[in-house]
């Protein structure tokens, strides 16, 4: 693979496939925050619901 | 009232305990990314798994190149990165675990004991219990939407790939570019690539296994794996070579093969009939037309220079070229092509292959049959020497003859054009496509039957040729071929880079009727 250099000058290995894991990693990270996004969401308009239909007065 | 209040109170309760599960998930959710990152090679301590390094060269199912991500690597890093994550996230329980168990559970004195009750532990164990079933569906749910947007990428890549290869087929139709071999002869559908960086052979490039646009060689350099990107490719340290795939030591095809439309044109006749002495000049005519009608010309490669500046050195020289060689290829005849680059001042430039077979090919039907390019060829060039005519041959003086009879071909024209015709007739060409172009050559030393003929006019020459008894040889051109033109030419270069005006006149038609108009 590519050789790039460092600061130092010295060779080292360029991971291969980077652009591709970052892209990966970046996918998995995006759809595990949107899925805690919506539980938590729905757990909360759950809560905001149970709390608010015990508020309203009965008949 | 009273419900009201209970329900409070037991929302109350239920906060108090997702509190500490809650908090653990975000734990377990932490290091499960982090894991994730690592095994994708990501931070400061990376831990990707080994990618599968190419092979050194081509072998029947791999290529020296590294796959495209998604058809391989990309599978092997998803097995690696939740298997690292799920190894992280059980660590992270085992740990919390030890910790709880040692704090609570484990009382060293009074004091421990009081500091850290029973009771507190048990809600951490219930905090760790609440944690996994909060992190785990949460976990495995983004981590299936993950793999399934890598398999949702990789549907569309495959639906891709066949878009893109049809896209590279229809435009290279379109624009009526076809690859060649200069030196087998025969028609390159999937050439061989050679490496911009490393020079090393790949087959099979176009979108698939190892990309779609672009193809990463093993040594790290890339370039397009479609034709209508390598034509865009104008840095020659960039460009791919091209090779044909036929033979089994792969030859490298001309510079502008696969961005330029091409056009064969097999010359064909007799041992010693003029062909090469044609070429020759044809060459030095077509250089002459190009320039001065402000269009470009250039050979496509340095065979062919180096093989014409040498004919036409013979010529200068020598005056006649020297003889062509027959090469033996895989058990086979090749006849290299003199490949020229000709760009008119308008419309779109063209890559002319000028095949020059050795004449005694001719003399065998199987070697004829190895003249591939007879199979491509749109228009053929008949080349007569008027010498081996018996009625022109009978008209020069005993004297003469002796001086010329090295430089006749022998056998009659009827004789080597119907050899040549019942071959390509058993090669399943369709000559009623084929234009013919008859060439007349060594006009300069037939001047004296020339007086009452018209030069220019072909169907003058066509008349002379049938008042030299060659009226069966016409009248078979025109059975077999789509159409006939005739040309007197004497092949003679004035020695200032110009050739004789006849051999002009031959090049501006044939190349006209290919549709390259100087």
């Amino acid at each position: 693979m590519k050789q790039a250099l460092t600061e130092k000058g010295t060779a080292v290995q360029q991971l291969p496939y980077r652009r591709w894991r970052v892209g990966a990693f970046t996918v998995s990270v995006t759809l595990g925050a949107l899925v805690v996004l919506v539980i938590v969401l729905a757990v909360v308009s759950v809560l905001v619901g149970v709390v608010t239909e015990s508020a309203l007065p009965t008949t | 009232m009273t419900v009201g209040f209970f329900t409070l109170v037991a929302f109350c309760a239920l906060v108090l305990v997702l509190v500490p599960g809650a908090r653990f998930a975000l734990v377990l959710v932490w290091h499960y990314g982090k894991a994730v990152a690592i095994g994708y090679g990501l931070g400061k301590s990376p831990n990707a798994r080994q990618v599968k390094s190419p092979e050194g060269k081509r072998t029947a199912d791999a290529e020296p190149a590294w796959e495209f991500y998604l058809m391989g690597q990309a599978w092997r890093d998803v097995q690696h990165v939740h298997s690292a994550g799920a190894k992280s996230l059980w660590a992270a329980v085992v740990e919390r675990s030890k910790v709880l168990r040692e704090r609570h559970f484990v009382h060293p004195d009074e004091a421990h004991a009081k500091a850290n009750p029973r009771w507190r532990g048990v809600i951490g164990y219930f905090g760790v219990g609440v944690g996994l079933v909060l992190a785990v569906p949460v976990l495995l749910l983004a981590s299936v939407s993950a793999v399934s947007v890598l398999g949702v990428l990789l549907l569309v890549s495959l639906g891709t790939l066949y878009v893109l290869r049809a896209v590279d087929t229809v435009v290279l139709r379109v624009r009526g570019i076809r690859m060649t071999c200069n030196t087998c002869g025969l028609r390159v559908t999937f050439a061989l690539y050679g490496c911009p960086g490393c020079k090393t052979l790949h087959g099979n490039v176009r979108p698939g296994r190892y990309g779609m646009l672009y193809r990463r060689c093993r040594c790290g350099m890339t370039f397009p794996s479609l034709m209508v990107l390598t034509a865009l490719v104008r840095r020659p340290g960039r460009k791919p070579t091209l090779w044909c795939p036929h033979s089994d030591t792969p030859h490298q095809l001309s510079d502008d093969s696969g961005s330029t439309p091409e056009i064969v044109l097999p010359v064909f006749g007799a041992t010693s009939a003029g062909k090469s002495q044609l070429i020759t000049v044809f060459i030095i005519a077509l250089e002459a037309i190009a320039t001065r009608s402000s269009g470009k010309f250039a050979y496509a490669d340095q065979s062919t220079r180096d093989r014409a500046t040498n004919a036409r050195l013979t010529l200068e020289t020598k005056g006649e070229p020297g003889k062509t060689k027959a090469v033996n290829r895989d058990g086979g005849v090749v006849a290299p092509a003199y490949s020229l680059r000709v760009k008119p001042r308008r419309g779109q430039g063209k890559l002319v292959h000028v095949f020059d077979a050795a004449g005694e090919i001719f003399d065998g039907v199987r070697q004829v049959q190895e003249l591939e390019y007879f199979k491509i060829a749109r228009t053929f060039v008949f080349v007569i020497d008027p010498m081996s005519i018996k009625a022109v041959w009978e008209t020069f003086e005993e004297r003469r003859k002796e001086e010329l009879k090295d430089r006749r071909a022998q056998p009659e024209p009827f004789a080597t054009f119907n050899d040549t015709v019942s071959t390509m007739t058993s090669m399943g060409i369709d000559m009623r496509k084929v234009h013919l172009a008859v060439a007349v050559s060594k006009a300069d030393l037939i001047r004296h039957l020339l007086d009452d003929v018209d030069t220019e006019d072909p169907v003058a020459i066509r008349a002379w040729l049938e008042t030299l008894e060659q009226g069966n040889l016409t009248r078979a051109m025109d059975l077999n071929f789509k159409e006939v033109s005739y040309f007197l030419t004497s092949a003679l270069p004035d020695g200032n880079h110009e050739a004789h005006h006849s051999v002009e006149k031959f090049t501006e038609k044939t190349l006209a009727e290919e549709g390259l108009r100087l």
